[in-house]
């Protein structure tokens, strides 16, 4: 509760440091394993934001783009970055922008958000249990299922087609309306 | 490099609005092919039928094919 509190009241300022981490920690009385071991993960970086749920994580989330923390930790030559940045940007070369993007992210949109092609596996995967159910159906009529019925047989078929053309079973768009009554045969 | 600045504010109200006209033109669209493809030929081919159906020579077939349980087969 205490960590969570010192995570929202960072939130108010714009870069931290685990110093202050500390410090607070200590004013607070103790502090607690779970935070120690967050800010032994944290390193050096900077705390930039809440992040999607308050905790100093750092992922790649097109729909979330600000993570809480940087992603590289503040090395000499970052710092002197960040303090060109303060300045005017167009004195900025496109190296130093990449770099300094770089510093604070991962990736860019264009890399998190490539094709990874995950979708074959899946077709793949899907389309193999669909063999195999193939298989074991015709597994099962060929040996499981008993034989079929006495109405299934030709003679039997043939008794109830005409049953069903002589009481004029779908007449308009359905099988009698196929049937050619004056002439007894199937239209054309 | 400029581009034209993008749309920053009501981007919910913007995008309902358009959901409701494609709606409402998908709508309009399937509605009326369905009843002139689907619905209108149905009723000419009841009307069709119907119009010259003598249902006595039709029962009469029946009672000849053997299948009326109530009545006797002469």
């Amino acid at each position: 509760m205490a960590s969570r509190m010192m995570a929202l009241a960072l939130r108010h300022q714009p870069a931290a440091s685990k110093t202050s981490l500390i410090v607070r920690a200590a004013h607070s009385g103790s502090v607690n394993p779970h935070l120690a071991e967050k800010l032994e993960k944290l390193g050096n970086r900077d705390v930039v934001g809440f992040g999607w749920n308050g905790e100093p994580t750092y992922y790649d989330r097109p729909d979330f783009p600000m993570p809480a923390i940087r992603f590289k930790e503040n090395t000499p030559d970052v710092l002197a970055l960040r303090a060109k940045e303060k300045e005017d940007w167009k004195k900025l070369s496109i190296q130093e922008k990449k770099a300094l993007y770089r510093a604070s992210f991962c990736q860019t949109f264009a890399e998190m958000k490539y094709p990874t092609g995950e979708w074959k596996m899946h077709l793949g995967n899907t389309l193999i249990v669909f063999a195999l159910a193939i298989y074991i159906s015709l597994w099962m009529a060929a040996y499981i299922y008993d034989p079929d019925p006495i109405s299934f047989d030709e003679e039997h078929q043939k008794a109830q087609l005409k049953r069903m053309l002589t009481l004029e079973v779908n007449p308009i768009h359905g099988l009698s309306a196929n049937w050619d009554y004056e002439n007894k045969r199937w239209k054309k | 490099m400029s581009i034209a600045k993008p749309q920053l504010r009501g981007l919910l109200a913007s995008q309902i609005k358009k959901n409701l006209i494609v709606a409402g033109v998908i709508v309009t669209v399937l509605v009326t092919s369905t009843k002139f493809l689907r619905n209108e030929p149905r009723k000419k081919a009841y009307a069709e039928f119907y119009k010259n159906y003598d249902p006595d020579a039709a029962f009469q077939r029946m009672v000849d094919g053997g299948y009326m349980q109530c009545v006797e087969q002469r």
